[in-house]
């Protein structure tokens, strides 16, 4: 038995087994496909590389917190915090990125402090009965406090380049947000699909009871969660502060984290947990970019530009409940 | 009777040590005593029944068995080593597996997802998930247990019996020694069922212990070297298979108290207030058909998953029929809702009364006043005074311990269910569903809800008692119907109700003399 185990283990090479795209994926996919042809053809100027490229950048700060975000929803929780994160990890990071013009002592402070918050975030969701949407709500008002304080009002301004080389500058002409965020997804999609921990995490969210019951550490698949998307968070500050060259005090009153946690559901994750894909995100984010910078382009007025968040986001949760109706009555008719 | 009964070739074998042991295992739930100084043993090769009725302790002692749930005093030994698991993660690494029912599963998984959901998963050299280990783990439990499945499948579009596979199968992808089976046939038709106790009986062959948590007695029967039988919490008796029957087992898990209350006189009359008419709900029950008159009181007995709950959801139309068709009030109708039934003059008052009949941290006159603010306001306004005078006119007579302003989360659970009873009450209706009315409740307020069911019969109420105590269906009921996997199988009346009739009825037990078999036929024809 050991030693077939043993065979078999040596000829297992270790690459994802499991398909990148799934099936859930597929109406994120065309809606994102139909929106580009769309807007190509009614919104002139709209398919040109330079515009592709600032959507992309725009939308990589929002598509890395919703990384993070996804696994949280993933288990039947939320983070929504992740904003204040940002502000907290960028008040923090930033005086150091613009005095060293150092890469690595920004991105070792930022993914720090964004760490150290999603463990905050992670010990009070996991041992307190707390839900976490409270929880968080108050980590984000404590959080803000502290980026407030730590800032002492001063805006961070003139980013160095070199500190804010993810979110400028261009690498075989993408640009360096893009391909951090796409090694983001890499990176956790590996960790979610290959390991014991990843593996788990959906059956968390399915059905507490039974997750409990057959033996998921479900608080060890929580921690896991919310410290991921305070490093996600971290990460994206990161981008975020070499896309913007700094960052102003007025961030802590952005709704980034609306848009991170719209993010997550337009491609797919279930709001209410148990079902979701690694891919969500990342398309999320693309088809709320592509809107915005669309009707911007066609000339539409930015005040409806949230009208088109909005309904973008119902229309994707109403995709879910169809689906489930068909598949229910399909069910019943036997 | 089965005839798989004898014990040759596998007698308990004397003198080994049990893979498996309890040892004075008690476990408290809150003040609840759920299992009380509990010895039990289970040996390799063998299978041993735990049987008694609902709330017996029989799931509890299955789960502290395998790290499920964690014993209040007592031990768990394996191999004779004693043994401290703080999980069922912990037990499954021993080789002692919980098979839980099929409702603890993740239907929006993929069955192999399911199979691995808790455990650890087999890895690479670089120590991640070896997908090609888990496909293969899979397919072999699979095929091990001769499904027919995918291991991409989506566990919720699986019938409840194969769902119940993949249970048994998440068993097998390790190495197992010991396993419980928690209800594995709750929800499974014969055929499925009979399915299953072919795997239980191969794994028996195959030198696995198996401790079968069940209530379904020809199975037990069927299935086991040993039965145990378990009445409040405690060991009642355990025996070998072979020197027990079916009647014995059932005289053993009703035990013989005997409630200090007379019958009353019955208070039926000939009008029917409520008719059901071949009311079926899709996988739930089929074709139901039963009346209740003023005054009278119809029992409904049967065993947990008979049905008897949903039939009462779906007729106040809490949830919706498949079809079939219902008369309340003197016409036909049909119920949307809770709301919508208390206008029709039928009260439903619901199983957990802390989840679906109480808003637990309102004061008691709210409560009582909630389901009537439709009678009680003038054009859309409501006001406390008349609020206030209808939570005494409702509760009156019931002798409730505790102010109109208390929040209902204060009272004691004989005192909430008064407050329950009397919120309906209020709305004056024709017919009371009753759902297991007294669980949960002590002797003292338990006699007092029976007084209150006599009082509404009195008053003209039908009444329509769900309840799992037979001895309580047996003192108020006029008449008592037997409901068994989602059809009416028996009713009974007068000299013909009896304690033995009705609990082998509800338990597809027949009879010694064939009577029950006879009536059983005449009332499904």
């Amino acid at each position: 038995m050991s030693a077939v185990a043993a065979e078999q283990r040596s000829r297992t090479s270790p690459v994802l087994h499991t398909r990148w795209l799934t099936g859930a994926d597929a109406s994120g996919v065309a809606a994102l496909g139909v929106l580009l042809v769309v807007f190509s053809v009614v919104a002139p100027g709209f398919a040109t590389i330079d515009n592709i490229r600032s959507i992309a950048i725009s939308m990589a700060v929002v598509a890395c917190l919703a990384l993070g975000q996804n696994l949280v929803i993933m288990t039947g929780e939320i983070d929504v915090s992740v904003g204040s994160i940002v502000a907290l990890a960028g008040f923090v990071a930033g005086p150091i990125g613009v005095r060293t013009d150092s890469l690595l002592l920004t991105l070792a402070c930022s993914v720090g402090v964004g760490t150290a918050a999603g463990f905050v975030n992670g010990v009070l969701v996991a041992w307190t009965p707390v839900p976490s949407i409270v929880v968080t709500l108050g980590t984000l008002y404590v959080f803000q406090g502290l980026a407030l304080v730590v800032s002492d009002s001063h805006n961070v301004v003139s980013f160095p380049s070199g500190a804010g080389a993810f979110g400028s500058g261009t690498v075989l002409g993408l640009p360096h947000a893009i391909v951090v965020v796409i090694a983001a997804f890499v990176v956790l999609a590996v960790v979610r699909r290959n390991t014991n921990w990843g593996r788990d995490l959906l059956a968390t969210g399915e059905h507490r009871d039974a997750a409990r019951t057959m033996g998921v550490r479900v608080r060890f698949e929580l921690m896991g969660a919310f410290i991921l998307s305070g490093l996600a968070a971290g990460l994206g500050t990161v981008i975020y502060l070499g896309a913007v060259g700094g960052m102003q005090t007025s961030i802590v009153d952005s709704n980034l984290v609306l848009q991170v946690i719209a993010a997550c559901a337009i491609g797919g994750t279930a709001i209410e947990g148990g079902r979701g894909t690694d891919l969500a995100p990342l398309i999320g984010a693309a088809i709320v970019g592509v809107i915005a910078a669309g009707l911007v382009i066609m000339g539409v007025p930015g005040v409806w530009i949230s009208c088109a968040y909005g309904t973008c986001l119902l229309i994707a949760v109403a995709r879910d409940r169809v689906r489930e109706l068909v598949v229910d009555r399909r069910r019943a008719r036997g | 009777m089965p005839a798989v009964t004898q014990v040759d070739g596998r007698a308990q074998p004397h003198g080994q040590v049990p893979a498996l042991a309890l040892v004075g295992v008690d476990r408290m739930f809150g003040a609840t005593h759920a299992v009380r100084s509990l010895d039990l043993e289970l040996h390799a090769g063998t299978v041993h029944s735990l049987v008694g009725e609902n709330g017996a302790g029989k799931s509890t002692a299955g789960k502290i068995a395998a790290g499920v749930l964690q014993a209040t005093a007592g031990q768990v030994q394996v191999d004779g080593q004693p043994r401290h698991y703080r999980s069922a993660r912990d037990a499954e690494a021993d080789g002692v597996v919980f098979v839980p029912q099929e409702l603890l599963l993740y239907d929006s998984l993929s069955v192999e997802e399911n199979m691995f959901a808790g455990r650890r998963r087999p890895r690479t050299p670089l120590a991640t998930v070896s997908s090609a280990e888990m496909h293969r783990d899979v397919d072999r439990a699979l095929a091990r247990l001769g499904l027919d499945l995918d291991r991409r499948d989506q566990v919720g579009r699986l019938s409840p019996g194969m769902k119940q596979m993949v249970t048994i199968a998440r068993a097998l992808v390790s190495e197992v020694k010991v396993l419980v089976l928690d209800e594995p046939t709750a929800a499974l038709d014969e055929w499925e069922a009979q399915r299953l106790l072919d795997v239980v009986d191969s794994l028996r062959r195959d030198g696995v212990a198996i401790l079968y948590v069940s209530h379904r007695l020809h199975e037990v029967m069927a299935v086991s070297d040993v039965v145990s039988v378990l009445r409040d919490g405690a060991l009642v008796r355990s025996a070998p298979a072979s020197e027990l029957d079916q009647d014995t087992l059932v005289e053993h898990m009703l035990g013989r108290e005997i409630l200090a209350r007379e019958r009353s006189e019955s208070r039926a009359t000939d009008e029917v207030v409520l008719s059901v008419r071949d009311l079926s709900r899709a996988g739930e029950f089929e074709k139901v058909s039963l009346d209740v008159r003023r005054g009278e009181v119809v029992g409904l007995a049967g065993i947990v998953g008979a049905g008897r709950s949903e039939l009462a959801q779906a007729i106040c139309g809490i949830t919706r029929p498949s079809g079939g068709a219902l008369r309340a009030g003197g016409q036909d109708v049909r119920l949307t809702g809770a709301r919508d039934a208390t206008r029709h003059g039928v009260a439903y008052v619901p199983e957990e009364r802390q989840s679906q009949g109480l808003f637990m941290r309102f004061s008691v006159e709210d409560n009582v006043a909630l389901s009537s603010l439709d009678r009680l306001g003038r054009r859309g306004a409501v006001f406390p005074k008349g609020v206030r005078a209808l939570a005494e006119r409702a509760l009156r007579g019931l002798d409730l311990r505790g102010r109109l302003d208390d929040p209902v989360d204060s009272l004691s659970g004989g005192n909430q269910q008064k407050v329950l009873l009397g919120k309906w009450l209020a709305t004056e209706p024709d017919v009371f569903i009753l759902d297991e009315p007294t669980r949960g409740i002590d002797v003292g307020a338990r006699s007092e809800i029976y007084a209150i069911i006599e009082r509404l019969t009195t008053d003209g109420c039908g009444v329509l008692l769900i309840s799992s105590d037979l001895q309580e269906l047996l003192l108020l009921s006029d008449r008592i119907l037997v409901m068994r996997d989602g059809s009416l199988v028996a009713e009974f009346s007068g000299e013909e109700m009896t304690e033995s009739s009705v609990g082998r009825a509800a338990l597809g037990v027949e009879g010694h003399d064939g009577t029950l078999a006879a009536e059983t036929d005449q009332v499904t024809l």
